[in-house]
């Protein structure tokens, strides 16, 4: 008896050793597989969980009513002072969203654009990606970018029939080249499990301030310019090194993702 | 066991953590099914069901999640080993115990995880996921009796055996 699972023990350990060790195309194509079983499930799971929430809503109401006043009360009193930053970033993108457009009308069979949803999360919590429930059957392929209006939200994984996996930005693996949009810097972000983004490589003396819009860079001529990434939000005091990092936030809200575009076109 | 039933159910629980459990997440964080099953199959399963479900339960993470596949399958597995080894000094049965257990066990293996993580992808939070860790343990833990006793209801659906009945 205890000789067997001693054995198991050590296969088991050999194995998990052995898939971890697989290369990343195998890994993928086995993520597809799984994402294409799950999918359908999945997504059923995913809406009877906004039915139940809402349902939760109805029922609390007569007895969180006060509490949901004052809730209220102080969320006005943060969104006031919010608008008044909110609205340079919403005349950006109000441009971006009319470049979408345009470049949407200018070119539709050239980079088509699907709308898509989030059906699930990612169950480690400390890797940030997101089940959506468009695949291969749509045309979506690794690599894809997927956006949140004119907000980046991450880049597609694993593909499979009916359903896709989404890195998103804030994601530890998530790498990508991103440009000020006041000074025209660029600078790589990586994503941080924190829900921000590290931007570095910015040169020690750029002129950077709290609010710079962050757009992303080099996407090349497929994808419409000027997609926004997020805003400066921290400044850490440069330590005389030759380069700076500052702390960006996502323009888009990461936490609430319903309704997503998907862009199909080549890669960067 | 019945394994096919048992892999069945491990997918379901990771579909549902993946997806339903967000009515319940609070400012993000989420209680760990799976590893709420793993470590059930550790304190009452037999040694080799608990070693294979356990295995299984990581296994289902590692594809539901991004990285490298086997990395949770691992940990699952020797932390059902682990509990497999000293359950007979335990009070298994008493809720307060499997919290503690749920608790320490989620904090240490989200712990050991993380290490690699910030290592290789160079990340100056550590501190702050840690916070995070804990706030999942806690979580975690303050279901843990809830979900051992409907796991134990189900033992005849799935076929858990315990360590003397064979």
């Amino acid at each position: 008896m205890r000789r067997t699972w001693v054995r198991l023990l050590i296969v088991f350990s050999i194995l998990s050793i052995v898939l971890f060790l697989l290369p990343g195309k195998v890994t993928s194509f086995c993520r597809t597989w799984v994402l294409s079983f799950t999918s359908p499930l999945q997504g059923m799971l995913y809406y009877g969980a906004s039915g139940v929430a809402s349902l939760g809503r109805f029922a609390l109401h007569p007895f969180g009513q006060e509490l949901e006043n004052q809730r209220l009360r102080e969320r006005i009193a943060r969104l006031e002072l919010e608008l008044a930053r909110q609205e340079a970033l919403l005349a950006e993108k109000e441009r971006v969203v009319q470049q979408l457009s345009a470049f949407r009308r200018a070119s539709p069979e050239k980079t088509p654009i699907i709308v898509a949803r989030s059906i699930g999360f990612d169950p480690a919590q400390w890797r940030k990606s997101r089940v959506i429930d468009v695949g291969s059957a749509e045309g979506v392929s690794p690599g894809d970018l997927v956006l949140a209006g004119p907000a980046v939200v991450g880049r597609v994984k694993a593909v499979g029939k009916w359903a896709s996996q989404v890195q998103l930005i804030t994601d530890p693996g998530f790498r990508h080249w991103a440009r000020l949009a006041r000074t025209q810097h660029e600078g790589l972000i990586e994503g941080r499990s924190t829900g921000k983004l590290l931007m570095k490589y910015l040169p020690e003396d750029s002129d950077v301030e709290e609010g710079d819009l962050v757009l992303a860079a080099g996407l090349g001529e497929e994808y419409p310019p000027g997609l926004i990434i997020g805003f400066v939000s921290e400044l850490p005091q440069p330590k005389g090194a030759l380069f700076r990092e500052v702390w960006v936030t996502p323009a888009a809200d990461l936490g609430r993702l319903s309704n997503l575009l998907v862009i199909l076109g080549k890669r960067s | 066991m019945r394994w096919i039933t048992i892999c069945f159910f491990i997918v379901l629980l990771g579909v549902i953590q993946n997806s339903f459990l967000r009515v319940i997440s609070v400012e993000g964080i989420r209680p760990d099914l799976l590893l709420l099953f793993a470590l059930y199959l550790g304190l009452y399963g037999r040694r080799e069901d608990a070693l294979v479900g356990s295995w299984l339960a990581g296994l289902c993470k590692d594809f539901l999640t991004m990285g490298h596949i086997g990395v949770y399958a691992l940990l699952f597995l020797l932390f059902a080993v682990f509990l497999s080894r000293i359950r007979e000094a335990l009070f298994r049965e008493h809720p307060l115990t499997q919290m503690i257990l749920v608790f320490l066990s989620v904090l240490f293996l989200n712990s050991i995880f993380l290490i690699p993580l910030s290592i290789y992808f160079r990340l100056k939070s550590f501190p702050v996921l840690l916070v995070q860790a804990a706030s999942i343990a806690f979580y975690s833990a303050l279901l843990a009796p809830v979900c051992f006793y409907s796991f134990a209801r189900l033992r005849s659906v799935l076929g858990i055996r315990s360590q003397r009945s064979v």
